[in-house]
C-alpha cells in the first residue's frame, strides 16, 4: 500500500534522535537500551511493511486500487483458543503447576489449528485467483 | 479491492459466541469497548469507596492495607483496563470504516489480542478473593515494595500476570490498527488524507507498540524478581525498574489522550461544519508530541537523584510546543464555523478547556525545583487526574455521542447528554480542583487517613461530594443509552453532515463497511468536498450548511 510505512519510519527517525540526545545527556545503559528497542521494533514493523507492500510503502501520493483480492476472515474459534490458553498458562504460575502443562498443550493445539484455519485461507485466495490448488 | 470470506465464514455462528469469536473489527471493537466500559464502572466503585474513606480526618470505613489495594486496583483499572482499551476499541471499530477498509490488516491479532487482555483483566481482578488481598503497591508496583519479601502473597503474582497479558494483548490490538492504517487504505486516501481522528489513533498504536514490549519485560523480571529474587537489588535495581516502568508509564499517558483528542477534534469539526483547521501541522505536531512524549518519561523520577534531571525537564517543557498547536487548530476551526453545541460539541469543547489545567499544571511540576515542592502531594493527584479523567474521559464522551448512533443506528438523548455534560463538568472540578489547594498545603498522597488540619476536611469532603456528583454523571449516560436503545429514535446513515466516510454507509454498517463505491477522496473530509461539490460550492471549501 502506497506510502504506509512513511509516517513508521518517520517516527523511527524522531525516536533515533531523541535515542542519541538521550544516550549523549544521560550516559544510563538502561535508558539508551529502552529507547533502541523502542526504535527497533518501530523500524522493523515498518520494514515488515515495506517487505508486504514493496517500494510503494515509502513513496508518497494516493493508493490505487488493488487488483489482488483481500482475505476477510469471519471468525477464529483457534485463535480465542490460543489466546485462553496463554492466559491458562500464566494463571498456572500462581495456582498450581497442571494449569501450566494443560494450558501449553492447549496452546500448541490452537496454534496448529490457527495454522490450518491460515492454509484455508490461502487456499480460498488462490481459487478466487485461478492458481491450483496443492 | 475485493474482500473474499475464507471458509471459515461457511460455518459462521450466531449469538454470543459468534460474537465472541468473530474477527469482524466493529465486533471486535464492541466488545473491547463494552469490557472497558465494565471496568471503568468498577474502577469508578473503587473510587467512590476511597473517597467515602476521606471524606472526613481519621476515618476507619477500610483498613491500611484495603485502602492500599483500593488506590492500586484504581488505578490498574483505570489505566489498564479501561481508558488504554478504550482507545483501542475505538481505533478498532472506526478506523477500518475512516479509511474506507472493509476490515482490519490481521483481524486475529485483534480478536486475540482482546481475549488475551480481558483474560488479563479479569486475573488481575481475581486478586480480590485471595486471602491476601489484591495487589497493593500502586499501578506501578516499584520494587522492592513489590518484591516477594515486602508484598507476598498471590494476589500481587496475580496482579502482575494481569498487566502481563492486559499490555500484551493491547500490542497485538495495536499492531492490527497500525498494520490497517498502513495497508488497508482506500483507493485515492493518500497518509494526508487520512482523518484527523485516525491520525490520532495512528501515533497512539505506534507508542504502544514501541513502549508497550518494555511493560511486559518489566513485569516478567519483577514476577521472576519475586519469586527467586537478585534481579532489582539495592538503590540501582530500584531505579532501573522505575526507568523500565516509566519507559512505559509516561507515554501510556499519551496513548490515553491522543484517540481522545481526535474524537473531540472530529466533533468540534462536525459540529462547527468546517474542516479540522491547520490539518497539515497538526500531523506534524502530533508526531512531534507523541515522540518527545517517549523521551519524558524520567521527570516521574526528579526526586530520586537517579537521573538527570536537565535533559528530562527540557524534553517535558517542550512538549507545550506541540500541544499549542492543537489548541490554536481548534481555535481555528471554530472560528467563523456555523457551530452547533450538540452534546459532542460540548464534551469535544470541554476536553480541550478541562485538558488545559492538566496540561498547564504540567508545566509547573515538569520543573525540577517546582517539582521538589510538591512531589508525593496531592497536587500530583489532581495535575494526572485533569489529563486522565477531566481529559480522556471528556474526550471519550465526545466520541461516544457523536458516534453512537453510527454504531447502534439510534440517536442519544440530547438533553440527557447536556444533563450528563453539566454534571460532570461540575463533579470533575468539585473533586479535582481541591486537590491543588490540599496538595499545596502538604497533604500527601496513598495515605488512608489524614489529620485535622485547619481546611483539610472541608476540601475533602467536598471531594468526596464531586466524586458522588461524577457517579451520577456516569448513572446519567447510562440511563440514556438504555433509553435510547430502548425508545429508539432512528438517526439514518448520516445524521450530523459528517465529513468523514463512515458517514457514507449504513447505520450500523454492514459486515464489509461499505456496499457500493466509495465516494472519491480529495481530503480529509471527502464527504463534506462532494457536499459542496453537489452545491457547486466547490471554491468555498470552509463551511458546511447547517442541517
Amino acid at each position: 500500500m502506497r506510502g504506509g510505512a512513511i509516517p513508521i519510519f518517520a517516527w523511527g527517525v524522531l525516536l533515533s534522535i531523541l535515542t542519541i540526545g538521550n544516550a549523549i545527556w544521560e550516559g544510563r545503559w538502561i535508558q539508551a537500551g529502552e529507547f533502541a528497542l523502542a526504535a527497533v521494533l518501530i523500524f522493523s514493523f515498518g520494514a515488515f511493511i515495506v517487505g508486504l507492500g514493496g517500494r510503494s510503502a515509502i513513496r508518497r501520493g494516493p493508493p490505487s486500487p488493488s487488483p489482488h483480492p483481500e482475505p476477510l476472515p469471519w471468525s477464529s474459534l483457534a485463535t480465542v483458543a490460543a489466546a485462553l490458553s496463554l492466559a491458562m498458562l500464566l494463571f498456572g504460575f500462581v495456582f498450581g503447576s497442571a494449569l501450566i502443562y494443560l494450558g501449553a498443550g492447549f496452546l500448541a493445539f490452537s496454534l496448529g489449528r490457527l495454522g490450518v484455519e491460515l492454509r484455508a485461507q490461502r487456499a480460498s485466495l488462490k481459487r478466487l485467483r485461478g492458481e491450483r490448488v496443492r | 479491492m475485493t474482500a473474499v470470506a475464507t471458509p471459515v465464514e461457511r460455518a459462521r455462528l450466531g449469538g454470543w459466541i459468534g460474537g465472541a469469536i468473530s474477527t469482524d473489527h466493529k465486533r471486535i471493537g464492541l466488545n473491547l469497548g463494552l469490557c472497558a466500559l465494565g471496568f471503568f464502572l468498577a474502577g469508578g466503585v473503587m473510587a467512590l469507596w476511597m473517597r467515602v474513606q476521606l471524606a472526613q480526618p481519621n476515618m476507619h470505613w477500610v483498613s491500611d492495607q484495603g485502602y492500599s489495594e483500593l488506590f492500586t486496583m484504581h488505578g490498574s483499572t483505570m489505566i489498564y483496563l479501561f481508558v488504554t482499551p478504550m482507545a483501542m476499541a475505538m481505533a478498532v471499530y472506526l478506523v477500518p470504516l475512516q479509511i474506507g477498509a472493509p476490515g482490519l490488516a490481521g483481524p486475529r491479532l485483534a480478536l486475540g489480542g482482546f481475549w488475551t487482555w480481558l483474560s488479563g483483566g479479569l486475573i488481575m481482578q481475581t486478586g480480590w478473593f485471595t486471602s491476601g488481598g489484591a495487589g497493593r503497591d500502586g499501578w506501578f508496583a516499584y520494587t522492592p515494595l513489590s518484591d516477594g519479601r515486602n508484598t507476598p502473597g498471590i494476589g500481587m503474582d496475580l496482579w502482575v500476570i494481569g498487566v502481563i497479558l492486559a499490555a500484551t494483548g493491547l500490542i497485538l490490538v495495536a499492531a492490527s490498527v497500525l498494520a490497517t492504517i498502513a495497508r488497508k487504505r482506500a483507493p485515492g486516501m493518500s497518509m494526508l488524507r487520512v482523518p484527523v481522528f485516525t491520525w490520532t489513533e495512528l501515533v497512539s498504536v505506534l507508542m504502544v507498540v514501541g513502549a508497550f514490549p518494555v511493560l511486559v519485560l518489566a513485569m516478567v523480571l519483577l514476577l521472576i524478581d519475586r519469586h527467586t529474587a537478585g534481579i532489582f537489588t539495592g538503590y540501582s535495581g530500584a531505579i532501573d525498574y522505575q526507568d523500565l516502568f516509566w519507559f512505559f508509564g509516561h507515554p501510556v499517558v499519551y496513548v490515553m489522550f491522543f484517540p481522545f483528542l481526535g474524537a473531540s477534534a472530529e466533533s468540534i469539526a462536525t459540529n462547527s461544519h468546517k474542516k479540522w483547521f491547520g490539518y497539515v501541522p497538526f500531523v506534524g505536531s502530533i508526531m512531534l508530541f507523541a515522540a518527545l512524549s517517549m523521551a519524558v518519561w524520567s521527570h516521574h523520577m526528579f526526586t530520586t537523584g537517579g537521573v538527570t534531571n536537565q535533559y528530562f525537564a527540557f524534553t517535558s517543557t517542550a512538549l507545550v510546543i506541540p500541544a499549542g498547536i492543537e489548541y490554536f487548530d481548534m481555535i481555528g476551526t471554530l472560528i467563523g464555523g456555523a457551530i452547533v453545541l450538540r452534546t459532542s460539541m460540548l464534551f469535544g469543547l470541554g476536553f480541550f478547556l478541562q485538558f488545559l489545567v492538566g496540561g498547564l499544571s504540567g508545566i509547573f511540576i515538569a520543573s525540577p525545583v517546582l517539582d521538589y515542592h510538591a512531589e508525593d502531594t496531592y497536587m500530583i493527584v489532581a495535575h494526572f487526574h485533569y489529563t486522565l479523567f477531566a481529559g480522556s474521559v471528556f474526550g471519550f464522551f465526545a466520541g461516544a455521542y457523536h458516534w453512537f448512533p453510527k454504531v447502534t443506528g439510534a440517536l442519544l438523548r440530547e438533553w440527557l447528554g447536556k444533563f450528563h455534560f453539566v454534571l460532570l463538568v461540575i463533579g470533575t472540578n468539585m473533586t479535582f480542583a481541591p486537590m491543588f489547594f490540599l496538595g499545596n498545603y502538604g497533604m500527601p498522597r496513598r495515605i488512608s487517613r489524614y489529620p485535622d488540619h485547619p481546611g483539610w476536611g472541608t476540601l475533602n469532603l467536598v471531594e468526596s461530594i464531586g466524586a458522588g456528583i461524577i457517579a451520577l454523571a456516569v448513572l446519567t449516560f447510562l440511563i440514556n443509552i438504555v433509553v435510547s436503545l430502548r425508545r429508539r429514535e432512528l438517526a439514518g446513515d448520516d445524521p450530523w453532515v459528517g465529513q468523514t466516510l463512515e458517514w457514507a454507509t449504513t447505520s450500523p454498517p454492514p459486515p464489509q463497511n461499505f456496499i457500493g463505491p466509495l465516494p472519491p477522496i480529495e481530503s480529509y473530509a471527502p464527504l463534506l468536498d462532494l457536499l459542496h461539490k453537489e452545491q457547486g460550492r466547490a471554491d468555498e471549501p470552509e463551511e458546511a450548511p447547517v442541517p
